[in-house]
């Protein structure tokens, strides 16, 4: 399936999914610098 | 300030106003004026977004706040990612569906006029007093810091913000924001890598971490739950969650900055922008701070960070008491500084006893530093009982003029300039439209051309910009109500935020349910504020403010419901 042709809503969720898999990342990233230099 | 400081500062400042008001000059109708012609990219609203929240109080009390309290403000916002997602997808199809020029022309297609009405109200209440607020509380800063009148400086930020938002509307509001986004980052950043090089040599980045980890400013994460603390990763994924949704989705001075998107794709991309680049926006800056701190552990910080409420203790009977002071905590400094190489050496050698041992000791003479603090502070309030002895707001801009070279100085006053003049320009911009669109034109004149009305928003943005000179120039005087206003957004917030969510998620409640439900949750939020205000508040009714945006928009859902279900059933259907 080439990019023009993608359901709209499936990019919609990928864009959303992507904010919260990156705002994890973040949170495990804080965990580390916490337990790391503490 | 040297000239060339003088020249970075003003330069920047009159070419981002000047440029802006000049390139959106010719503005003719209403779209162009209030939503920039609907031509904003996702970028370009991102940014605007951003840096109508930073503000300049971000960039001057956020570093300060890390210094002496560490980093665990950054929890706050983790909601702000997760209101973004509900945003994009329920609010911003909702006001692309209907095209409009504020939040709260939404809600009269859905509730009636009354609702429309109150919840604008609310919003040019509690928006006209912060703009005096976003112009005073920086305003008093720099004024010290520079040396100038407060009321020059108020003056001189108020006036700047109306020379372009007046003549060139949103899209001004908008153009500008981009350079001054560029000004804030760029100047924060080079602040950062400048920090990190006038470390000692053998401390660096890594010690640098270690000690700051060591003397507890880490505190990236709280995991324990407690309703009266603000500042632990649950207030952040749920309290500050409703604030950023009510912030965000129903305050006209964010909601207008993403109105005006090329499509509804664009404007969602630039909300998802803000909530991705947010939270490592605002660890950079409290990491700034935490290494402001780790500096001053080899370099002796001035006892109060305020030199000019210093001087005036210098110049008092306290002289001698205040220069005993201070040479004790010289004394105190080399000490510590000895101390805190050992922990460091322990730290990175990963020796838990010596860690423990070092640990203690540098923390035993942290608090003895802070107990002589507090002795000046005492001295400071001695000899001017109205004097804030609360000096973190100056801790970074102290160190900004003291340590970083010339040219650099300016332009982190003009990061502080520019966060100010970003804030208050959409606060504006958002406050002329909304008494044009949601008062004027919808209540008092309905049948004009356009240009009229595009005249009639440019004399509004004028008249709420020379009231927030002159709040700005009054608010001194009335501290309390500083705190007040400081105060009023999460007082109503909830219960905006409320009446938005049931005209999303309820059908079943139409509009005469959700006015009075409205008005008791108001009611609640504010006989809860008054418990916890005055310390009568027990058990689950004893919260932060933060939880009042919780509190006040379950109310107004669950109210609604009720008060619906009470209503004579004629009164079900709604006015859509």
């Amino acid at each position: 399936m080439n990019h023009n042709s993608e359901n709209p809503h499936r990019s919609y969720l990928k864009m959303y999914v992507f904010s919260l898999l990156f705002l994890a990342a973040q949170i495990v990233f804080f965990y580390y610098l916490m337990k790391h230099y503490t | 300030m040297s000239i060339p400081d003088w020249t970075v500062l003003i330069g920047t400042l009159l070419f981002i106003v000047v440029y802006g008001a000049w390139k959106n000059r010719k503005q003719r109708s209403l779209t162009d004026y209030m939503r920039g012609s609907d031509q904003a990219s996702w970028w370009a609203m991102g940014l605007s977004v951003m840096a109508t929240q930073a503000s300049a109080i971000t960039f001057l009390s956020t570093p300060g706040q890390a210094y002496s309290d560490g980093m665990r403000f950054l929890q706050f916002y983790f909601g702000l990612p997760l209101a973004m997602i509900v945003l994009s997808v329920f609010f911003i199809p909702a006001f692309y569906r209907l095209k409009v020029f504020t939040a709260y022309e939404f809600l009269e297609t859905r509730f009636g006029l009354p609702t429309r009405l109150l919840a604008a109200f609310l919003f040019l209440v509690q928006r006209g007093l912060a703009a005096g607020i976003t112009i005073y509380a920086p305003g008093i800063i720099l004024s010290t810091l520079l040396g100038w009148p407060l009321a020059a400086t108020n003056i001189f930020i108020g006036m700047l913000v109306i020379a372009y938002t007046v003549s060139g509307g949103s899209a001004a509001v908008s153009q500008t924001q981009k350079q001054q986004m560029a000004v804030m980052m760029g100047g924060m950043v080079v602040a950062g890598v400048m920090v990190i090089q006038m470390l000692p040599p053998d401390i660096g980045l890594q010690g640098a971490m270690h000690i700051a980890g060591q003397t507890g400013k880490l505190n990236l994460l709280n995991f324990d739950f407690d309703l009266n603390d603000r500042y632990n990763i649950w207030s952040g994924m749920t309290a500050a969650f409703f604030l950023f949704m009510a912030y965000f989705g129903t305050d006209q001075s964010q909601v207008q900055r993403y109105l005006g998107g090329r499509s509804m794709r664009q404007s969602q991309m630039g909300l998802m922008m803000n909530g991705l680049l947010k939270v490592p926006m605002q660890f950079m800056i409290l990491m700034i701070g935490v290494l402001v701190f780790v500096f001053y552990q080899f370099n002796q910080p001035p006892v109060f960070f305020n030199e000019q409420l210093l001087s005036q203790v210098r110049q008092s009977e306290d002289s001698p008491r205040l220069s005993k002071l201070e040479y004790e905590y010289s004394g105190l400094f080399a000490e510590k500084q000895e101390e805190i190489y050992r922990l460091k050496e322990a730290a990175m050698a990963g020796n838990p006893e010596a860690i423990a041992h070092h640990r203690d000791r540098v923390m035993n003479l942290l608090d003895q530093e802070h107990d002589m603090r507090t002795e000046v502070k005492d001295l400071v309030k001695n000899t001017s009982s109205r004097a804030e002895t609360n000096d973190k707001d100056y801790i970074f801009m102290r160190f900004v003029m003291d340590y970083l070279p010339i040219g650099l100085v300016g332009l982190l006053f003009a990061v502080m300039f520019s966060a100010a003049m970003s804030s208050t320009s959409s606060e504006l911009n958002a406050l002329g439209t909304t008494t044009t669109i949601d008062v004027y034109k919808r209540t008092i004149n309905p049948a004009e051309t356009e240009a009229h009305y595009v005249s009639s928003t440019k004399w509004f943005t004028l008249g709420w910009g020379l009231l927030a000179i002159l709040f700005a120039m009054v608010a001194s005087l009335f501290e309390n109500l500083i705190q007040a206003v400081n105060l009023l957004g999460s007082l109503f917030y909830g219960s905006i935020l409320g009446i938005f969510l049931v005209a999303f998620f309820v059908r079943y409640v139409g509009g005469r349910a959700v006015f009075i439900a409205a008005l008791l949750a108001e009611a609640a939020v504010l006989a809860i504020h008054w418990l916890n205000a005055s310390d009568l508040a027990t058990g689950w009714l004893k919260m932060s403010y933060l939880w009042y945006n919780v509190v006040g928009c379950l109310l107004v859902v669950v109210l609604g419901v009720v008060v619906q279900s009470l209503l004579p059933k004629s009164s079900h259907v709604s006015s859509e």
